[in-house]
């Protein structure tokens, strides 16, 4: 693998963040080993995210990849590792970058194509937006005390139209219970709302 | 606009300033006396109990327990006292439930709900019970020590109850909770178990599906070097021997990294021994994993579920390494599984065929709630006592 660093910018700012708050002696000691600190995830996904030549910013729909999670992973005390998890839209896939924090080091990068992943919060609330939008669901939302949630759900038949997609089951909650219909599936990739009554 | 020549000055500037700000940091006020240990603070998420708990020690555990979205409640380390006056052993290091995998019979949805990182539920009086400590910030684990009943029935000295100590939590998986619990009982098992509960799924209420609650334990008896992993078989022989039944002993797929598969007339179990662990009888300290089996679960959808059509996987703890759906690429090396540092992956299933208890539809909503159903299995010591434990 080549060297991270490959611009003097980003080794700078990587410099500033991992003297902020990522060594482990600046660590809260009240704060449980397992608990990433906001600047730990900071400093993984930048580190993920440069290896991946990736421009947040500058993305169509179609390239879009999305900050997932980073899981710590267990390790030596000497080190502190993390997996950092992407989606790419383009060919459904999950980008894997493992991580060791005190060294600011990548150690390996893999990439599997439909593969289970977590929906970004992100992803999750456009879906919410998505279905709210819909014509076709507002009479439900209208019986009122209904509580919309998202989850991640995945066609894996090559043959489905929503194969190979983004999707995001929404499921409707009335007074506690979910209603059987209607069924919502939000297609991501798309950003079309499917709908079974 | 600040130019990217001056932003990185300024990146620099920050830089040096938290590098000499940490250093300031660290300095001691004076330096500590070479005659004074300074004592180390217990961890927050450590567990440390004695059994019996009314009553003069006679074994411990230590368990370091963590939590996290996605895998929920996990372990970092277990740790067993066999005698008040004995170290500590270490037992495992990392476990986890790697994966609940949830396909339903049409062959749609498959849901792989710890992959899709839910969180814990918080945890309230009524579920942690008049004897259960609540533990995390927020408070999503439950720590209580447990009558476990009887222990053993002794012919000469009488019986005596057992108990253990158990730290669950529940992970909140939509419409699903699943109960994530570990037992550490007197006598050195662990018990591994997760209960799937909640609402059935919306539209498929009535539509059968497997819980797969996949396992991901790092054992390490005596510290994770020197493991090896054998299978233990129960033969029946046919033929002119056939009453001469007779237990297998043999290395795990050969000693290299693979699967194995449960069979029900060979009592399959596993065991994870260090050769360089012995007790008063020489023989190598070990803990085995006895299945607690409703089935063996085997599931061919398109993609990722190769690793469901075996029920134990074994690999060397490698870095990265705790994805589930990954295991057929992880013992594609099939490297060597014996004296070294193992994980071993267990698959429990159960399948949920739903019922009228489960709820009942009310116009068009579902109402009730689906009993717990557990799945699991134990870590029994074998040869890591030098005699019956807990007896008089």
């Amino acid at each position: 693998m080549e060297p991270f660093v490959r611009k003097p910018m980003l080794a700078l700012a990587l410099a500033a963040l991992l003297t902020s708050g990522c060594n482990s002696a600046d660590r809260d000691d009240k704060q449980p080993n397992f608990v990433l600190s906001a600047n730990e995830v900071r400093l993984a996904k930048t580190l993920a995210e440069h290896e991946l030549g990736i421009e947040p910013h500058a993305q169509s729909r179609a390239d879009r990849v999305v900050f997932v999670k980073v899981d710590l992973l267990p390790a030596a005390e000497t080190e502190r590792l993390v997996m950092v998890h992407h989606y790419r839209y383009q060919g459904d896939e999950t980008i894997f970058t493992m991580v060791n924090l005190k060294a600011a080091e990548i150690l390996s990068q893999e990439i599997e194509a439909h593969y289970p992943t977590a929906l970004a919060p992100g992803e999750m609330e456009r879906a919410l937006t998505l279905a709210r939008a819909d014509g076709r669901i507002q009479p439900v939302l209208q019986i009122g005390n209904i509580v919309m949630e998202a989850r991640p759900i995945q066609f894996s038949k090559a043959g489905d139209p929503l194969f190979g997609h983004r999707v995001a089951h929404v499921l409707l909650q009335r007074d506690g219970d979910y209603l059987a219909t209607p069924v919502i599936y939000v297609d991501l990739t798309s950003e079309t709302v499917n709908l079974k009554n | 606009m600040l130019s990217r020549w001056k932003m990185g000055l300024l990146a620099g500037a920050l830089a040096v300033l938290g590098l000499w700000a940490s250093a300031r940091a660290q300095q001691p006020d004076k330096e500590p006396s070479p005659f004074q240990v300074p004592p180390q603070p217990k961890p927050v998420n450590e567990v440390i109990q004695e059994f019996p708990s009314n009553d003069e020690m006679r074994t411990a555990w230590k368990v370091h327990w963590a939590t996290s979205t996605g895998f929920g409640l996990t372990l970092q380390g277990a740790w067993f006292k066999r005698a008040p006056k004995e170290p500590w052993m270490q037992v495992v290091g990392d476990c986890r439930l790697s994966e609940m995998f949830v396909p339903y019979h049409s062959g749609s949805p498959r849901f792989w709900d710890i992959s899709y990182n839910f969180s814990l539920c918080k945890v309230n009086k009524n579920e942690a019970g008049p004897h259960g400590k609540v533990l995390g910030n927020p408070p999503n684990v439950v720590c209580e020590v447990r009558d476990r009943g009887l222990a053993f029935v002794d012919t000469g000295k009488g019986g005596r109850r057992g108990q253990k100590l158990v730290l669950f939590a529940t992970l909140d998986a939509a419409n699903y909770r699943y109960v994530i619990e570990y037992g550490f009982q007197d006598d050195g098992v662990i018990t591994f178990r997760v209960g799937s509960t909640g609402r059935n799924y919306g539209s498929r209420e009535w539509e059968g599906h497997m819980h797969n609650g996949l396992w991901r334990v790092d054992v390490n008896v005596d510290g994770p070097a020197n493991n090896s992993v054998l299978v233990m078989e129960h033969m029946e022989p046919v033929g002119a021997e056939q009453a001469n039944a007779k237990t297998i002993h043999r290395p795990f797929n050969d000693g290299r990294e693979g699967f194995e598969d449960w069979d029900p007339l060979k009592f399959t179990m596993l065991s994870i021994q260090n050769d360089k662990k012995r007790n008063i009888r020489n023989q190598p300290a070990a803990w085995d994993v006895m299945p607690l089996r409703h089935g063996n679960a085997r599931h061919y959808g398109p993609d990722n579920e190769e690793c469901t059509q075996h029920d134990f996987w074994v690999t060397q703890n490698r870095k990265g390494e705790i994805y589930y759906v990954k295991l057929p690429k992880y013992v594609a090396k099939a490297e060597p599984i014996m004296n070294t540092d193992v994980v071993v992956w267990v698959s429990t299933a159960g399948h949920h065929e739903p019922r009228s208890e489960d709820g009942e539809m009310k116009g068009t909503s579902f109402n009730g709630v689906t009993q717990l159903m557990w799945c699991g299995f134990d870590l029994r010591p074998r040869n890591v006592f030098d005699r019956s434990p807990l007896y008089p």
